[in-house]
């Protein structure tokens, strides 16, 4: 067996990880397009909404959770679509066989795609609230801001982690977890509050549907936020300290989930062949 | 300690195949698993610089794939490194890298010294280190000037010299290269084979597999052949000793100034010599000679009295079965046969 | 017309036909080969069935169960900007697709196809999905979201013409898309769809123009798509929408109530028009600039 020190297991870890994170973040500004699509676009896409909210004549405040809402989905969007579906489009250029080849843990470079995809997305996030806010005149309450940090670490952990988890799924099938999480993409803004009080929605449907929310991190991370930064606005679905811990119990989750999918879909997909099949 | 860099005990492995294009409920007879490798032996001795030779849909990248732990085996056994690829992948990818012709890896939006630095960080290696190894080998494949070029923007040939350095940059203990002139022109195929050849000479721990279908390149590089196909290791040897299972005595082919017929009969009494044929070609007025021998070494005797009896030699050359040759007979086909209907 | 032109004009329009054919075929292979042809149709209808969901839940949350023709307005906006964004997405999306994933689109380019008819044909699949999707929304809404639209008020007459008119200048701005794709990375490839979502701010999608600033107000006059939505509305509900103000039913978009049913064919009309046109020499220019840039068959990703 291989044996080696952990210092030098850590260091391989770190080494792996930065390699990986490296086109993520040198690419971005090879490719300047990406400002007009993770930026312009979507501030257009929320500041719709935030019309709309006007047009239905609600509180000013709903404007407020818009606008946190449309920042967080940038982290969203980027952990699907961009942790999930990456594996999926590396199989695809021969990148994966390369990448099991390595004497490399998968953890290691998805860590990598997390730090890179995490880069992007907070460059889209802060775009977002930054003109956003100063367009709508949103003001966040930062009083609490070692808590509103911590619930955003917090959130970020759990929700990368699931990125994690849901790229062992890519691993395995290609196109028919693509095309899932593609039909799951509405669904899963519908069920966070990403564009309204979290509170509102579950309290109209049956609990079931908590359940199904409270396991996206981004659904409890944000209705933590809110009502932090827009206090007495919003009556969120438990209080912010009650979702701070079900956020930790979902990042202790999501990752070793991860460590354990990621090695049995390798598996897998080793002995029915998928690592190198191309257009499934 | 075993001395073999792979072992490969009775290995098979099947597919699930899908229908072809055709209706599927034409051909119901059809086969519904599709055996790439049937109880495949093979052993390569650390040091070796191994070829496998056979057609498309041998099996040959399947066993690459299952030696370098990207597929697992259906039965049998295969260690490399003396670790098993199933049990010990992990460690098994620290003394391997693998070579495919034809193939891009890495980011078209990075530079071509980027792309190997991150494969470099895969295997743990430092940066200045890799920067090192990176600019080294560069230098041998002629392209060190495109060293900060996007890979988007390399032809195809550049790609796979970028794509051959990557491989040797981590220099692994047992390296596989699955046709790895694919793409090159003759004097990068060239610089490729002499390097690889100078590498497992350079240390004698180092091994590496070949897939190739230019069997010059097997011929020259080799130093055993496995020829496979339909899943199944027909012959491995040197290539000596395979074109041999052909032809076991020396054949020499004379053309000389025309002689006598009487003259002919006393050539064909040379001591060491099997049989002679001569043939007139009155386009050339010389004599098309062959002789078979029992030795190389009955060839200068022959000289000898060929020239004793006044005959004038214009041409002398050795012919053997060419490694070709050797191919065509085990596996009864050309090397671009290909089964129908087969989707792994 | 001579006869030489006249045979010309035949064999192009045989060609066309051919590979919008063929192209429609790939199309649909590819969409509906991941999965059995129900559950790819369940899938396909979810996700748009979620996203009108989300806006009558947002409408139910706000209004307080109160209605009046806004919720109308918004349901039918939401059900025809499905067909929006999917065909502004298919175009576009089968740049990156042949060129990134299947490294098919030199083989296209080196062939007789004809490109457009290839593009077009190739995202029928998704304007397919797209008209199924509105056409289930429309029926979900009218049986269990009490939208209330009267079968017996549609005026079908306009609603075919403004129908058609509207495909026909979605595909042309699908054909611009298409274009940029041709010389963009692959992080572009969802440019259809986060097209489509600009456009919700300034194509009256789910508010009307009015509350816009004048900037973007003057901008959404600009758009085809807001005459396009409009003008479904209108047909399908057999006029304007209106809403209560200081208790008088006053238009829900002064700004667009101006414009007469004769006046939206007119604007759809020249935009059909201009659209195509415009979309054909766009094309034809970026071609040339992906064609000089070597981005035919470049590979982007990272």
């Amino acid at each position: 067996m291989y044996n080696r020190s952990v210092h030098q297991r850590v260091v391989h870890f770190l080494r792996a990880a930065n390699g990986r994170a490296y086109p993520r973040i040198w690419g971005l500004s090879r490719e300047p397009s990406w400002v007009f699509f993770d930026v312009l676009v979507p501030l257009l896409n929320t500041t719709a909404f935030v019309f709309l909210y006007r047009a239905m004549h609600a509180p000013e405040s709903y404007v407020g959770f818009v606008v946190l809402g449309a920042t967080l989905s940038a982290y969203w969007l980027n952990c699907v679509w961009m942790m999930g579906t990456q594996l999926h489009w590396d199989k695809r250029e021969g990148l994966l066989e390369l990448y099991v080849l390595a004497p490399v843990s998968m953890m290691a470079l998805l860590w990598g795609m997390a730090i890179g995809g995490f880069y992007q997305a907070t460059l889209r996030a802060v775009a977002i609230v930054l003109v956003l806010s100063i367009a709508f005149g949103v003001h966040f309450d930062l009083m609490q801001w070692p808590m509103e940090l911590a619930i955003f670490s917090i959130t970020m952990l759990a929700l990368y982690g699931l990125g994690m988890a849901l790229s062992s799924v890519f691993l395995m099938w290609g196109r028919e977890a693509w095309q899932l999480a593609l039909a799951l993409h509405e669904p899963a803004f519908f069920l966070t509050g990403l564009n309204f009080p979290l509170s509102k929605l579950l309290s109209s449907l049956p609990g079931f549907f908590t359940f199904i929310s409270a396991i996206i991190p981004i659904s409890f991370g944000l209705d933590a936020l809110r009502q932090l930064m827009f206090p007495g606005e919003i009556a969120g679905v438990l209080s912010p300290m009650q979702e701070v811990l079900v956020l930790c119990g979902l990042a202790v989750f999501f990752v070793v989930l991860a460590i354990f999918a990621l090695r049995r879909m390798e598996w897998l997909a080793r002995v029915q062949a998928r690592l190198s099949l191309r257009w499934q | 300690m075993s001395n073999l860099a792979i072992k490969a005990n009775y290995v098979g492995r099947t597919y699930k195949v899908k229908a072809s294009g055709k209706r599927r409920d034409q051909d119901k007879s059809a086969p519904k698993l599709l055996t790439a490798l049937d109880g495949v032996d093979l052993e390569v001795k650390q040091g070796e610089l191994f070829g496998l030779l056979g057609p498309n849909g041998a099996g040959k990248t399947t066993l690459i794939k299952i030696c370098t732990t990207l597929l697992a085996p259906t039965s049998g056994q295969v260690s490399v490194a003396g670790l098993d690829v199933v049990k010990d992948a992990q460690a098994v990818r620290h003394k391997i890298n693998m070579v495919s012709g034809g193939e891009t890896s890495g980011y078209g939006i990075l530079t071509v010294r980027e792309n190997l630095w991150m494969f470099c960080q895969f295997y743990g290696i430092p940066t200045k280190e890799a920067y090192r190894r990176i600019d080294k080998l560069l230098r041998v494949v002629e392209l060190e000037d495109k060293a900060s070029t996007r890979i988007s923007s390399l032809s195809t040939g550049q790609r796979q010299r970028m794509n051959f350095c990557r491989g040797f940059i981590t220099d692994p203990e047992v390296l596989f290269l699955d046709e790895p002139t694919l793409g090159l022109d003759v004097t990068a195929a060239r610089i490729v084979r002499k390097f690889t050849r100078d590498w497992v000479n350079e240390n004698p721990t180092r091994t590496v597999l070949i897939t190739t279908h230019y069997m010059a390149e097997a011929d020259e590089l080799c130093d055993r052949i496995a020829i496979i196909n339909n899943g199944k290791v027909h012959a491995c040897d040197t290539p000596q000793n395979l074109k041999k299972l052909l032809q076991k005595q020396p054949v020499f082919k004379i053309v000389a100034s025309r002689i006598g017929l009487e003259a002919i009969e006393q050539l064909k009494t040379v001591s060491g010599v099997v049989r002679l044929t001569a043939k007139y070609e009155p386009e050339k007025d010389a004599l098309d000679m062959s002789y078979i021998l029992e030795d190389e070494s009955a060839i200068g005797a022959a000289v000898t009295k060929l020239t004793s009896i006044g005959g004038n030699i214009l041409s002398l050359k050795k012919e053997e079965p060419t490694l070709e040759d050797v191919f065509i007979k085990l596996v009864g086909k050309g090397l671009t046969e290909v089964d129908e209907n087969v989707q792994p | 017309m001579t006869e030489t032109a006249a045979s010309s004009l035949a064999l192009t329009l045989r060609e066309n036909l051919r590979t919008f054919r063929i192209a429609s075929w790939l199309g649909w292979q590819i969409e509906s080969n991941w999965a059995d042809p129900i559950v790819f149709l369940i899938f396909s209808i979810l996700r748009p069935m979620a996203a009108a969901l989300i806006i009558v839940v947002m409408y139910q949350v706000i209004a307080g169960g109160v209605r009046d023709d806004f919720f109308e307005y918004l349901f039918l906006s939401n059900a025809f900007f499905v067909l929006v964004t999917q065909a502004l997405a298919g175009m576009s999306w089968t740049i990156f697709d042949d060129r990134e994933n299947y490294k098919m689109l030199k083989y296209v380019y080196t062939s007789p196809a004809r490109k457009f008819a290839y593009l077009i044909g190739r995202a029928v699949g998704k304007i397919g999905i797209g008209i199924l999707t509105t056409l289930l929304l429309l029926a979900v809404g009218i049986l269990f979201l009490h939208v209330r639209m009267d079968v017996r008020t549609i005026e079908w007459g306009w609603l075919s013409v403004y129908f058609v008119l509207g495909v026909i200048i979605l595909v042309s701005l699908g054909m611009v898309l298409a274009g940029v794709s041709l010389v963009i990375a692959r992080h572009g490839e969802f440019i259809g769809e986060v097209t489509a979502g600009s456009l919700l701010l300034v194509s009256s999608a789910y508010f009307p123009p009015d509350i816009l600033p004048i900037g973007l107000k003057q901008l959404s006059l600009a758009v085809p798509v807001t005459y396009w939505l409009e003008a479904m509305r209108r047909s399908l509900m057999g006029g304007v929408l209106t809403t209560t103000f200081n208790g008088a039913r006053v238009p829900l978009s002064p700004y667009l109530a101006i414009f007469s049913n004769v006046d939206l064919l007119l604007i759809l009309t020249i935009s059909a028009v201009v659209c195509s046109i415009g979309s054909y020499y766009f094309f034809s220019w970026v071609e040339q600039r992906a064609k000089e840039k070597g981005m035919i068959d470049r590979v982007t990703g990272y």
